[in-house]
């Protein structure tokens, strides 16, 4: 194996023990996990560029262990500010938690599919569960939600490959079902539309650098499966691409509407991580159908893309003092570096021009478009351009109600008045990740080097664009200009300083959505009007309703009663239970007669 | 087994059982030592210690040595009678190429199938721990007539097993007894959610 590896996974495993003995051990995290990052990122790059670096680690694999690297590097800093926080007692779990599931993320990577490879991502569902489960009551919906999502893809995947390590050759349907399997248990893992559900539960519940590993790096394992599994398998059915690429593009468009109707800061960013998911999963959808290059293109640069500034945007979620939309506002004088690095990757999330988001869907532009005429595909130029035009205009109106509504503006709570700014290993693991982003979008071509991808030329168009709008600010800004106050409709007493706005008249959370939610009957707002009495001011309350969610409770609903009915069978009698065992033993016996 | 009335014959039944498995194996054996110790060590434990244990087990329960069914003796003996039935007819598509003792595959799933009869209708513990070893029996003899016979070590350590079985389920039934003041399982029926 290779060196770099293994010794990242000994300091990881180290740092493990180091919290079992001796309780704090919080110090050594930017060493341990950090320091584990730069080595995965070393040697996944090294494998990634210059292809195959033996069995375990081929050029695929090594490009999730450099993303997982570029993670944990930028996480590890990070956690060892955010940790003084907690408790003594749980900050030792999770110190000991943390590189134990970092470390079973990468095994992930190197196993071949088998029993090694099972065992390893049920270990990392696992962790994951445990960490979100840390969080206690509260994080329970959470944390429940994650372990019955981690159920179902453990599910799909023992059924698939307890097929495939059988060697024997997979005739007929069982190649389908294979598929079958695997589609259903990476899906999960990697948001697939109607499996998504988990996601925007556990997200927001799990904390601020948890989530930053999990929306970043495990997710994205699915995606490796359903990208490695053409080599366990073979090419897959034409049903598998269909698939994908019509849930994916379904997804992405429910995701960012109902992510328009979220009030939880990191609700959003989830909402936004199923968005991603989606398009990716379409884009992979779409080279099982078409092996365009084009589509692979797309794949591999937008999950790096996506892993790094979900990465920031959650480690940035960490400093607010507050969750709630509706609560926040005005953060940017308190918290300026926050703000800065989430505008940076708020920028890259809504895809505009320079950033590396632009590239992924300029990418997916031009497979969709190239799809060849007068062949079944050809329906995916019409389907694929116009989900994806639709994608990245919500997208922007996504992220602009985001950090809007958080950083710009007055406070809308006295809660939000109260945020402290992160100290040095805090800035330091958000501007690794911020680095790394910017990296990423002004030279792609080093990343992506290793499959030969065309290129728009990306430096001049940055430079160029920088240089537009700087000159515009700049022209803007000479202009003579004078302060005025917000006028209040004349409310505004004579004699008195003032006015008789209030913070709360800014732009609400749902307000701002309201509009554009109209477009998608899935996701309801209705406003419900209350007076308590004839001096308090009316209350608005805001109401979402969700199509997708109705049908979860009513099939929650219906699983607990059948559960009920089914729960007779344990009447408590011995021999009840021996007559159950008694005659499946004679059904069985009963399938060979002959 | 399932037409006596007595405890006592029960036990003694379920002895001769065993005496004659492992008359079974020395005739399988060939000359193989390991079916020789295998029956040798089912002859000790099997045919000698589980039965005296048993003895002294209702000895000491001092409960009524009567077998107490849900099932009437005639209706028992019937559909043990129609159970052996459905073993000889399915039998014959377990037997497996090579094996020693083709004729002997029906009966062991009969007696699997009548061990699981009696552990069903019976009340006592005691009779469920007779069900159950007569059942072990059965499989012993499906691995006796259809292998060349299992490693020693693993039939040695299943006959322990069954025999440390027999004597974890002893204690229990002791427990039981000084818990409830009776050891009827049909009358414990709380455990549930």
């Amino acid at each position: 194996m290779n060196p770099l590896i293994e010794t990242a996974l000994i300091l990881l495993g180290l740092q493990s023990l180091l919290a079992l003995l001796r309780p704090p051990a919080i110090g050594f995290l930017p060493l341990s996990l950090g320091g584990s990052g730069l080595l995965l990122l070393l040697a996944g790059l090294g494998a990634w560029l210059t292809g195959t670096w033996g069995t375990p680690l081929d050029a695929s694999a090594g490009f999730y262990v450099a993303l997982l690297g570029a993670l944990y590097l930028g996480v590890g800093p990070y956690l060892r500010e955010y940790l003084v926080h907690h408790e003594p007692h749980r900050a030792r779990l999770e110190a000991f938690l943390l590189p134990l599931f970092a470390a079973a993320m990468v095994g992930v990577l190197l196993s071949p599919p088998g029993y090694t490879f099972l065992f390893l991502w049920e270990g990392m569902a696992l962790l994951g569960y445990l960490l979100i489960a840390l969080e206690g009551p509260n994080g329970l919906v959470g944390s429940r939600a994650f372990f019955l999502a981690s159920r179902l893809s453990g599910a799909g995947l023992f059924l698939a490959l307890i097929l495939l390590v059988r060697k024997e050759p997979l005739v007929g349907g069982l190649g389908h079902l294979v598929w079958a399997g695997l589609v259903l248990g990476f899906g999960t893992k990697a948001a697939l539309f109607p499996l998504h559900a988990w996601l925007p539960k556990a997200h927001p519940v799990a904390m601020s650098p948890l989530s930053a590993l999990l929306s970043g790096g495990m997710v994205k394992l699915g995606l490796y499966g359903l990208y490695r599994a053409q080599d366990w398998v073979g090419s897959p059915p034409q049903w598998v691409g269909w698939l994908l690429v019509g849930l994916g593009l379904t997804g992405a468009v429910y995701a960012l509407a109902r992510g328009l109707a979220e009030e939880d800061y990191k609700g959003v960013l989830a909402y936004s991580s199923v968005e991603n998911l989606n398009l990716l999963l379409a884009a992979l959808g779409a080279y099982f159908l078409l092996p365009n290059p084009l589509f692979l293109l797309a794949f591999f640069f937008h999950q790096a893309a996506h892993a790094l500034f979900k990465g920031l945007l959650f480690l940035g979620s960490g400093t607010l003092p507050v969750r709630e939309l509706s609560r926040l506002g005005g953060l940017h004088r308190l918290l300026p570096r926050t703000a800065t690095w989430s505008f940076l990757a708020a920028l890259t999330a809504a895809g505009l021009p320079p950033l590396a988001g632009f590239l992924f869907e300029w990418y997916l532009y031009q497979g969709f478009l190239a799809a060849p005429q007068g062949t079944g595909a050809h329906s995916l130029l019409v389907l694929g351009v116009g989900a994806v035009a639709l994608v990245g205009a919500l997208g922007a109106v996504s992220y602009v109600r985001l950090f809007g509504l958080t950083f710009l503006g007055q406070p809308r709570s006295p809660q939000a008045g109260d945020a402290h700014e992160m100290g040095i290993f805090g800035q330091l693991g958000m501007g690794v990740l911020a680095g790394l982003l910017l990296g990423l979008s002004l030279f792609p071509a080093a990343l992506l080097r290793p499959l030969e991808p065309p290129l728009y030329p990306v430096l001049p168009l940055f430079l160029a664009l920088v240089g537009l709008g700087g000159g515009l600010v700049y022209l803007l800004s000479r202009k003579p200009q004078r302060a005025y106050d917000t006028w209040d409709c004349g409310f505004n007493q004579p004699g008195l300083m003032g006015s008789a706005l209030t913070p709360e008249m800014q732009p609400h959370a749902l307000g701002y959505s309201e509009q554009l939610l109209r477009l998608f009957p899935f996701v309801e707002l209705e406003a419900h009007l209350s007076r308590e009495g004839m001096l308090s001011p009316p209350r608005v309350r805001l109401e979402v309703s969700d199509w997708l969610l109705a049908l979860e409770a009513r099939l929650a609903r219906g699983y607990t009663a059948f559960a009920h009915r089914v729960q007779h069978l344990q009447s408590g009698s011995l021999h009840l239970y021996l007559l159950l065992q008694f005659l499946a033993l004679l059904f069985v016996l009963g399938v060979v007669w002959r | 087994m399932v037409g006596r009335k007595s405890l006592d014959a029960l036990i003694r039944l379920y002895a001769l059982q065993n005496v004659l498995l492992a008359l079974l194996a020395f005739v399988l054996a060939e000359g193989e030592r390991h079916f020789v110790l295998a029956g040798l060590a089912l002859l000790l434990l099997k045919g000698v210690l589980i039965p005296r244990y048993l003895f002294w087990l209702l000895e000491r329960l001092g409960v009524s040595h009567e077998v107490e069914s849900y099932l009437s003796i005639p209706l028992s003996l019937l559909l043990g009678g129609v159970l052996v039935g459905v073993g000889f007819h399915v039998g014959s598509s377990f037997v497996l190429e090579g094996a020693r003792l083709p004729e002997a595959v029906p009966v062991a799933l009969g007696l699997i199938l009548l061990g699981m009869l009696s552990m069903v209708s019976r009340k006592k513990a005691i009779t469920q721990v007779l069900g159950f070893l007569a059942l072990e029996n059965g499989v012993f003899l499906l691995a006796l007539a259809e292998t060349h016979g299992l490693p020693l070590f693993i039939e040695l350590g299943v006959a322990l097993d069954a025999f440390a079985a027999v004597v974890l389920a002893g204690v229990l039934i002791f427990r039981i007894r000084t818990t409830f003041n009776h050891i009827d399982t049909a009358r414990m029926r709380d455990l549930k959610g």
